[in-house]
């Protein structure tokens, strides 16, 4: 499953429109998904507190298995020389008020250029952006990514995280912060101008997502037939709870390397088992283990 | 969906840097063999190497460079699972963690939080250190445990800076232990005698199986060949030994192409320095750890045992496949020669 969290609904209404997600109920936040896609958008709302509260909610719901990806998709600004539209994969977030930084892994391929970004707690305005600009250094600012990294962290690895932004101003003087409720128009046609771009990769990261969900699948089939067989063969044998253990592990990498154990246990179904005590058990498991 | 290599980045597309080591002319040389890579820079390298919730093994499929400033410890007393090859005051130490290869049973995997690469570019701290320490006792020293020095060597040139470092130092034996097999360092390095390069060998089936981007082992054997016909100190490490249901079918193979190989050159084992031979074994707490990260791997998920906090194989397998290797060894090079825990 790829979680897909947006502050505003103008910034996801594209992917939602091209996916056809279906709105959720029950929850503090808005939330779209197609559960057979593997998709979900969760809208957070402006800010940190709000970011961070979405992604622990929606991570109680649907707890994230190793396999999930986590994508934070939004508009930012920059500095006046990376041009508005431009869609930039952040491989370094900042956390203004507190300095901390934090890396997301950046382990898929990706068409688009990269950069640094700085989560701030207020909109950030153009003097601020000159004033802190380093050469040669591609910064964005938004209000949430470090807070999602924060809160994601609890449930996913940096491996599993992607934060994607597009730059929608180059910072706003204090009477356009008065106005920006206006700016949705414009917000509006800049994300779906992206969408050509960024659809197809969120496409690529559900089905990256999906390989993964089936691999892990497999292990996780061998596992519990594993599990079902030890339950079974450890009543058999009356075992204590370190040769339980044991005859799991014994029987997982049975599986695992396709060793045909089931005839060996057949014979001694028909002989021995179940063994008498314990201790009989004991000398039986023994026995199985010296035959790897 | 495509295989992994159509989706994953290939690794070394991102180096981390170490602001503090952005200038060093080591860094610089270091980034000059990857111009297209995304440089970040970074405060300290435990900022990327020990965030929490990582996967090794997902991270070494698209591996990251970490470039950093190694502080203090830098050498360690040798671990008890380690052979000292009867040599006192054993150390190793670690100047790269992380390894190029992806061997399933690697107890890298279990050991650190991260599947990305560390270089500490300051290797003259560990000389300065290391000129203290041998100006009060001779030293063993082990300098490619935690990676594999040798296969990084096109990019960072330390088992050349080590050996230089060697040849002004008598009373200092390193060993540089390797799986690759690139022939053509040896014209870069000096032919000492107090420098011993360590192959590890395993028979080609449990490489297939287990040591995933590592040269065949008719390539590390011929490497390790065309080293000692030089003249280089040459030690083979058939550790770890590997259990497979044919391992002695396997183990008969390797020794085999060994023999052909020998003979090929006209050279013989007894010109080996030493061999040694030692079944897989590992702490614990790593096993745990890599057993979740590492669930398919048939060397991983072996029932092992348990022994005072290490597991191993069970003694009675342990014992037959060490004394197998150990009785053909000993038909080709003296016992004495032959290590083993």
């Amino acid at each position: 499953m790829l979680s897909i969290y947006s502050a505003l609904f103008v910034e996801a209404q594209e992917i939602i429109r091209r996916f056809q997600l279906k709105k959720e109920t029950d929850h503090h936040f808005e939330v779209f998904s197609d559960v057979e896609k593997g998709i979900r958008i969760v809208l957070t709302g402006v800010g940190a507190i709000a970011a961070a509260t979405a992604v622990a909610e929606i991570s109680t719901c649907y707890p994230p298995k190793s396999t999930d990806l986590v994508c934070n998709f939004g508009s930012c600004a920059a500095a006046e020389e990376l041009p508005v539209g431009n869609v930039y994969l952040c491989n370094k977030l900042t956390e203004d008020i507190s300095g901390r930084t934090f890396y997301p892994d950046i382990s898929y391929r990706h068409p688009f250029d990269e950069a640094e970004l700085i989560s701030c707690a207020q909109i950030r305005e153009t003097e601020q952006m000159k004033s802190d600009g380093i050469a040669g250094r591609q910064r964005l600012y938004d209000m949430e990514a470090a807070a999602i990294y924060q809160a994601a962290n609890y449930y996913y690895g940096p491996h599993q995280m992607i934060f994607l932004k597009v730059v929608s101003d180059h910072g706003l003087d204090a009477k356009q912060t008065a106005q920006i409720v206006h700016m949705r128009e414009a917000m509006a046609t800049l994300m779906k101008n992206v969408t050509s771009k960024v659809c197809p990769y969120l496409e690529g990261l559900c089905e990256i997502s999906r390989a993964n969900e089936e691999a892990d699948g497999k292990q996780a089939d061998l596992r519990r037939e594993a599990e079902t067989e030890a339950a079974r063969l450890g009543e058999e044998l009356h075992c204590s709870a370190v040769m339980q253990g044991e005859l799991r592990q014994l029987l997982f990498y049975w599986k695992l390397t396709g060793t045909d154990y089931e005839r060996v246990l057949e014979d001694y179904r028909r002989t021995c088992l179940p063994a008498k005590d314990k201790r009989e058990g004991k000398r039986i498991l023994d026995e199985l283990k010296a035959r790897l | 969906m495509n295989s992994r290599q159509d989706y994953e980045n290939p690794s070394f597309t991102h180096i981390y840097v170490e602001k503090r080591v952005q200038t060093h002319p080591r860094t610089r040389e270091l980034l000059m063999h990857f111009p297209n890579a995304q440089i970040v820079m970074i405060d300290h390298y435990k900022d990327v190497f020990n965030r929490r919730g990582q996967d090794a093994v997902v991270q070494h499929r698209s591996q990251s460079l970490i470039l950093a400033r190694k502080e203090d410890h830098f050498f360690y007393e040798g671990a008890p699972v380690c052979q000292d090859f009867g040599n006192t005051n054993f150390y190793y130490c670690s100047t790269m963690m992380n390894c190029l290869f992806d061997c399933s049973y690697c107890y890298l995997k279990g050991m650190y939080p991260s599947g990305h690469l560390v270089i500490f570019v300051n290797l003259e701290d560990y000389f300065a250190e290391l000129e203290c320490m041998l100006a009060q006792r001779s030293m063993y020293l082990c300098v490619s445990y935690d990676a594999d020095l040798l296969a990084m060597e096109p990019v960072a040139g330390y088992a050349k800076l080590w050996s230089d470092f060697a040849a002004l130092h008598e009373n200092l034996k390193l060993e540089i232990r390797t799986k690759s097999a690139r022939t053509a360092m040896w014209d870069n390095l000096i032919c000492l005698s107090n420098v011993i390069y360590a192959f590890t060998l395993s028979p080609q089936r449990m490489i297939d199986a287990c040591e995933s981007g590592t040269p065949t082992a008719r390539a590390r054997i011929s490497c390790a060949l065309a080293g000692l016909e030089r003249g280089f100190p040459i030690r083979l490490c058939f550790d770890p030994m590997l259990y497979l249901p044919t391992w002695r079918e396997d183990y008969g193979e390797l020794l085999s192409e060994l023999d052909a190989a020998f003979t090929d050159r006209g050279l013989t084992m007894q010109k080996l320095t030493d061999v040694s031979v030692g079944t897989f074994r590992i702490s614990q707490d790593y096993l745990k750890k890599l057993r979740r990260v590492q669930p398919m791997a048939p060397a991983v998920q072996f029932p092992y045992v348990n022994i005072g906090g290490v597991y191993q194989y069970p003694p009675r397998l342990l014992t037959e496949m060490e004394a197998y290797l150990i009785g053909e060894l000993s038909k080709r090079i003296d016992k004495e020669n032959i290590y083993h825990e």
